[in-house]
Formats: structure tokens, C-alpha cells, sequence
């Protein structure tokens, strides 16, 4: 009994962390890629007048890690607009 | 975008792919902007313990050579090779010796070293010249053939270059002869 309800509960948290709406995977989608090409490229030029290719690669680095951690899983501010879903109509089914 | 590992898939991919053209225009950079060949300069100071060695396996095998250590002063500088693309260079100094009638030629090594960044904070230096007096060298120039007596021997100096992103090259540098003595000592 006890490893039934430890599964539903791994389970429901990864399907909590799952489920996003359309409005904010579009943004997510956009704004990944933004935010990755200027931290590279503004790092790429720092980068080169300090003379230590590094500092280019740690900080493009850092910049995928911190976008995997803000925007890969669902949090609540990806989770604001809900598309409205009808009303389950069982008496049509008769 | 519709699932945790589609999002986590598409990031780390994305980043993957810009490092990789990140690394392209490092190395298409430096290769633009500072191709130069270094100067070097060698003198050969003295051939030492030149003998004719002999050594007896313990299974009754003799084998004999012909042995010399040489000590030489080197001054090379570095500038022409540096830019932000640049790990480290390995320096080698290597001995060549043709014998035409005997129709055989050998290369030896007989000292490196590993030159680093001046900047960085292990380095061994911090300018881009090498100053080498009185050098012994580190490994001696053995001849099996036995025929370095009254022989004329060719030091080159090799430089390898490692970069941080892109392929290894090796260049040499010079070309100096030297004969050697044509007794043992």
C-alpha cells in the first residue's frame, strides 16, 4: 500500500512540472534562444579584448543552466493561462 | 515545448550548438590575425663524454654504441606565435645525421620543454623570450652504427603548438650544423 502511494506522488509531481500552457511555451520558446545568443556574444567580445576564451564559455554555460532551471519546468508563472476547457456533457452520450 | 524533456532537450542543444561556432570563430581569429614564425638562435658549447659504450645482456648478448652528451645555448622569442587561441608550446630540439654511403639516416631528440602562457599564473616566465645558457641536454644522441666520429650532424629546433580549440601543428624553426670531434674524449 505504502509504495502505491509513494509512486502517485513522484508521478503527480512530475506531471505537475509537466504541463504548461500554449501561451507560455510560445514565449519560452522565443526567449531561450534569445537569451543564450547575447550572453554568448557579449561574452565572445569581452572575451577577446581580456585575451581568456573562458570567460566565454563559462558564462554561455551558466547562461543554459540558468535557463534550464527558469524555464524547463512548469512553475505557477507558466501556468496562468489555462485554455478554457467545455463542460464534460454526459447526457449526450445517450 | 509541450513536455519538461522537449524544453531541457531543446536548451541544451541550443547551447551545445553555439559553443561549437563560439570555438570556430576563436580559432578562425587567431589564425586570421597572427601567423608569424618565431626566431631562434642555437650554439652548440661542447660535445661531452663521447665514448664508445658497451653493455652486456644477462643472457650473454653484447651490444655496443657510440655516445655523446652535448650542452648548447639557446635564445628564442616568442611573440610572433601568441594570441588568445594559444595554450602551450612544446619545444624540441632534435638531431638529424645522414650517411649516405651506408644508406641510413636517424633523428634524435635530445631536449624539450613545455613553454606555457605568460600569463598564466604557473608559468615559468613572463615575457615571451627564452634565454637557455649552458644547457645540458637531456637525452644523449646514441649511434648504433657506431659512425659519429668526424661526422657532420644537423640540430633543428621543433616547436609543436597547442591550441585551446583547433588542430596541433608543428614548425621548425632552424636548421644549424655542427661536426663532430673525431676522436672520442
Amino acid at each position: 500500500m505504502a509504495e502505491g502511494q509513494s509512486d502517485t506522488f513522484w508521478k503527480s509531481l512530475y506531471i505537475y512540472f509537466n504541463e504548461m500552457d500554449f501561451e507560455s511555451q510560445l514565449f519560452v520558446k522565443k526567449i531561450y534562444k534569445i537569451i543564450i545568443l547575447t550572453v554568448a556574444i557579449i561574452s565572445f567580445i569581452i572575451a577577446y579584448f581580456l585575451e581568456r576564451f573562458s570567460v566565454c564559455v563559462y558564462s554561455t554555460i551558466g547562461a543554459s543552466v540558468l535557463c534550464i532551471l527558469v524555464l524547463a519546468p512548469a512553475w505557477p508563472m507558466w501556468k496562468k493561462n489555462q485554455p478554457n476547457w467545455q463542460q464534460a456533457n454526459w447526457q449526450k452520450q445517450k | 515545448m509541450y513536455s519538461i524533456t522537449a524544453r531541457f532537450n531543446q536548451i541544451v542543444f541550443f547551447t551545445s550548438w553555439t559553443l561549437v561556432v563560439l570555438s570556430l570563430l576563436n580559432q578562425g581569429t587567431a589564425y586570421f590575425f597572427k601567423t608569424g614564425k618565431p626566431t631562434v638562435d642555437l650554439k652548440i658549447l661542447s660535445a661531452d663524454k663521447f665514448h664508445h659504450f658497451k653493455a652486456t645482456y644477462y643472457n650473454g648478448g653484447v651490444t655496443d654504441w657510440d655516445q655523446v652528451t652535448f650542452k648548447f645555448s639557446l635564445e628564442a622569442d616568442f611573440e610572433p606565435v601568441y594570441n588568445w587561441n594559444l595554450k602551450q608550446l612544446f619545444l624540441y630540439v632534435n638531431v638529424h645525421h645522414e650517411h649516405q654511403d651506408k644508406g641510413y639516416e636517424s633523428d634524435c631528440v635530445i631536449y624539450d620543454k613545455i613553454i606555457s602562457r605568460p600569463d598564466d599564473p604557473n608559468s615559468w616566465s613572463t615575457s615571451s623570450k627564452l634565454v637557455l645558457k649552458n644547457q645540458r641536454a637531456e637525452y644523449p644522441l646514441k649511434d648504433i652504427h657506431k659512425q659519429l666520429r668526424n661526422a657532420t650532424v644537423n640540430f633543428e629546433v621543433w616547436i609543436e603548438v597547442m591550441p585551446y580549440v583547433g588542430y596541433i601543428r608543428r614548425e621548425k624553426l632552424g636548421d644549424f650544423e655542427y661536426k663532430m670531434p673525431q676522436q672520442y674524449n
